[in-house]
């Protein structure tokens, strides 16, 4: 019953997660090469061609003012996935060090940390961002802000938990009586052992993020319209839908197929991490 | 439903059928294609009424053999040969088949209780609700002979106990309910795999007993699963040794324990510790200064301060005691050997050594120095002195670091020594623990269980200390590699000559090491002394009764005796 697979392999074998991989990979790659990759320039109006429905000139339609829709949304996606990872990179760089301080010491800091973390956490994730991206008024750097910080206190809730079991383990008694300081134990014995819950945390913490952003800029509150995004672009197809369906459909379809991507991804990366997933 | 009472059954009567016959038993598991099977042609059959004891170390495959007939095994396994239970083929029976047979034919009683009951419901509830699935018993009957089951197997207040909760039980307890529970269907096999390896010495002689009785009583054919040949010794009528997949040697009990023929057999039963059996290689060295006034030794001056000095010290958690009270000395060189069962606080007190547990009074010295109300901080700079080896090799080092970054962390916080300075030490200190220096690139779960027991003591001695604590250091071990593991740190205490608290819950392999040995109950020192008088003369009762239930591969062997 050894364990042969890495857990690269362990993914790579599961369908789902292949296939999360495969997409996340293909859509991210997609709105990053989104310069090179447009067909048109995104902002190039053509009041000859407003609401052109699909065709080879422009695959995807044209919108209101003759835009050309898939290169709209290869820069959406880009915005997207930008400002969802930005956002969840700021969380966990907030949540890891104040959830692994509770963890660790749990008199003095943990009380603190926990029961601000819960008074937050008493919000829903998407009203918290609304409000904050209300609050700090509407740019895309507000709104990855907002998100980062409605995303803290489920990192944060991970890494705390990990960093109580690990305190827990003897290799960290073993550290501790071989003279290691409390940074030594911190970041060389209970931050690496707890790299996989944060992993697989960080990756299903991702579509959740885009999903928020999607949503502040569908309210005018994230990336301001003539620059494209998802949201931007589903929220101005609104009032169209019956002239030109195709505005809402692959802007929306883009969104789910990117998030589906990264909720795979995390859930085969959970099973993949998983030590007991080895036998399997 | 029950079985009539018979009486007990002389040996001679019970040359019959027997209910459980394997022959060619073959269990390969998945991504073992390449590799030899976990279980290669056994063959084996138990009687009813009969005790066999199948025997072997961890990766032998006792486990793997009876589990793998039942199928109780992971997904893919290939089991072959053949396994007869009262008649019916086992092998090829498939889930549903085997589902049937499970629990009520054949039951298992598994090592750990404390897992294995359901914390949320009551006894009585977890206990009933096996009778009215397996045999669909009302109500009021499955209360009764809930009952009936935990007076067989020998718990008082039956009535008040089914109302109660795991929790409220102690782990024999619930070993006890797990085995009323595994008989609950009248089974004609019961296999029982390590019942007794969670539990304490004392415990365990009360639960051989009644796996002993039940066999005698019900018939009840019984296969013992165990790694301790002082547990065969005990109970079993006839054993299997397995290594390696293969049984090399089957018979009476007292036949193989006796006059073992073959190599593998006689290799482990030389390595079983005994107790009375110390010899020159256990003795302590000669030049270990007698330590039975040492307390008087003024603290501070250097050389002539004991490497450990406890006075009156006491550990509370909240309002309960793990230690109290307790005084003890451990000198340069010597070793001091520290008994107890669970819950005894001689762990408590050896965490209290190495200050990783705090006291609430009392004093703790090491070499003089006394440590008990540093801060962590202030204490960092003494780590170097003491250090501590622990149960668990498995847990005790960090599953992200190589071997040599481990080592390697101690060396570089207290020493100068860097790049091929440090490289050379972290090597020096692997050829200490007699291991292959360019293992240090490897990760711990590269290495076997007595390799990694062997890093642990490497890097606990990277730093020289003048006191090592040893929890427990071999009970994770099998026989022969705790023999390795002890021959192993006696050298290296005659090389380097520190002081060693060995702390343990088997006197055998204390006076194997120690020359003085302290017993600690509930917390407090009941006895100390030197070893040799302390185990063959003791004062105090309780040393008395745990020298009794002490398992030994000596017995007599039961019945034919």
């Amino acid at each position: 019953m050894t364990a042969t697979a890495t857990p690269a392999r362990r993914l790579l074998r599961n369908p789902a997660g292949a296939f999360g991989l495969a997409l996340t990979v293909l859509l991210v790659g997609a709105g990053l090469l989104a310069p090179l990759a447009a067909p048109h320039d995104p902002a190039a109006v053509g009041f000859d061609r407003l609401y052109a429905p699909p065709s080879w000139a422009s695959p995807l339609g044209t919108d209101e003012l003759g835009r050309d829709q898939l290169s709209r949304i290869l820069y959406g996606l880009r915005a997207s996935v930008l400002i969802g990872v930005a956002a969840v990179l700021m969380a966990a760089a907030v949540a890891v060090p104040l959830g692994l301080a509770a963890g660790y010491y749990r008199r003095v800091v943990d009380p603190v940390v926990s029961r601000l973390n819960d008074a937050v956490m008493a919000f829903p994730f998407l009203v918290l961002a609304v409000g904050l991206a209300a609050i700090l008024g509407p740019s895309p750097v507000n709104a990855a802000v907002a998100i980062g910080v409605s995303q803290v206190p489920n990192i944060l809730r991970v890494m705390r938990g990990e960093a109580l079991r690990l305190s827990g383990e003897q290799f960290v008694d073993a550290a501790v009586a071989g003279g290691a300081g409390d940074a030594a134990v911190l970041f060389r014995h209970i931050l690496p052992n707890a790299a996989n819950a944060l992993l697989v945390q960080v990756t299903v913490g991702i579509p959740a993020a885009i999903i928020a952003e999607a949503m502040l800029s569908f309210l005018g509150l994230g990336v301001q319209p003539p620059t494209p995004s998802l949201g931007v672009m589903l929220s101005s197809a609104q009032s169209t839908f019956a002239q030109a369906p195709w505005l809402a459909v692959f802007p929306g379809v883009a969104l789910v197929l990117l998030t589906l991507g990264f909720n795979l991804l995390g859930d085969g990366l959970r099973d993949a991490l998983d030590p007991k997933g080895a036998q399997r | 439903m029950t079985r009539p009472e018979e009486a007990p059954r002389r040996r001679e009567e019970r040359e019959e059928e027997p209910v459980l016959r394997a022959s060619g038993l073959t269990v390969r598991f998945p991504g073992q294609e390449g590799h030899g099977a976990a279980v290669r042609g056994l063959d084996l059959h138990v009687a009813p009424g009969e005790v066999l004891a199948l025997v072997g170390e961890s990766g032998s495959g006792k486990s793997a053999a009876t589990m793998g007939v039942l199928g109780l095994v992971p997904r893919g396994t290939e089991v072959g040969g053949s396994a007869v239970l009262g008649g019916r083929e086992l092998v090829g029976l498939g889930e549903r088949g085997l589902r049937g047979i499970r629990g009520r034919r054949a039951a298992v009683v598994f090592q750990e209780p404390m897992t294995s009951l359901n914390p949320v419901f009551t006894v009585g509830w977890q206990l009933r609700e096996v009778l009215r699935v397996h045999l669909g018993m009302g109500r009021a009957a499955a209360h009764a002979r809930a009952r009936e089951l935990l007076e067989l197997v020998g718990l008082d207040e039956a009535e008040r106990r089914l109302r109660g909760y795991p929790h409220q039980l102690s782990g024999g307890q619930r070993q006890r309910v797990m085995i009323a529970m595994a008989l609950a269907c009248d089974p004609e096999v019961l296999i029982a795999d390590e019942p007794t390896t969670a539990l304490d010495v004392t415990v365990q002689a009360g639960i051989l007993r009644l796996l002993r009785g039940l066999a005698d009583r019900l018939g009840t054919a019984i296969v013992l699963i165990t790694h301790d040949m002082g547990v065969v010794a005990g109970v079993a009528d006839r054993v299997v040794v397995m290594h390696r997949g293969e049984a090399v040697e089957s018979g009476e009990v007292g036949r193989v324990l006796g006059a073992p023929r073959h190599d593998y057999t006689r290799r482990l039963l030389a390595s079983v510790p005994r107790l009375g059996a110390s010899s020159a290689a256990g003795a302590p060295p000669a030049d270990a200064p007698p330590a039975a006034d040492s307390g008087a030794a003024a603290p501070g001056s250097g050389d002539a301060a004991p490497a450990l000095a406890v006075r009156e010290l006491s550990v509370h958690y909240g309002s309960a005691v793990a230690v109290s009270g307790v005084s003890l000395t451990v000198a340069r060189g010597e070793t001091v050997g520290l008994v107890g069962e669970s819950g005894s606080g001689k762990s408590t007190l050896g965490r209290c050594a190495v200050g990783l547990q705090r006291p609430s009074s009392g004093s703790v010295a090491v070499c003089g120095t006394e440590i008990s109300g540093l801060s962590r901080r202030r204490m960092r700079p003494l780590r170097r002195s003491v250090q501590m080896v622990f149960q668990d090799p498995a847990s005790s080092l960090n599953p992200r670091m190589t071997v040599g970054a481990m080592l390697a962390e101690p060396l570089r916080r207290f020493g100068p020594a860097r790049g091929a300075a440090l490289d050379r030490r972290v090597e020096a200190l692997l050829e200490d623990v007699r291991l292959d220096p360019d293992m240090r690139h490897r990760y711990p779960h590269q290495f076997s269980g007595g390799q990694r027991q062997r890093v642990a003591i490497a890097r606990a001695l990277a730093l020289e200390p003048d006191l090592l604590v040893a929890d427990e250091p071999t009970s994770a071990l099998d026989v022969s590699v705790q023999d390795e593991i002890l021959e192993l740190l006696t050298a290296l205490q005659r090389e380097k000559g520190f002081g060693c608290l060995f702390i343990s819950h088997d006197l055998a392999v204390v006076e194997r090491m120690s020359s003085r040995v302290a017993v600690m109950r509930g917390g407090e020192l009941v006895e100390e002394g030197p070893t040799t008088r302390v185990l063959s003369d003791p004062e105090h009762p309780y040393t008395r009764t745990l020298l009794e239930a002490a398992p030994s591969v000596d017995a007599a062997p039961r019945a034919t005796g």
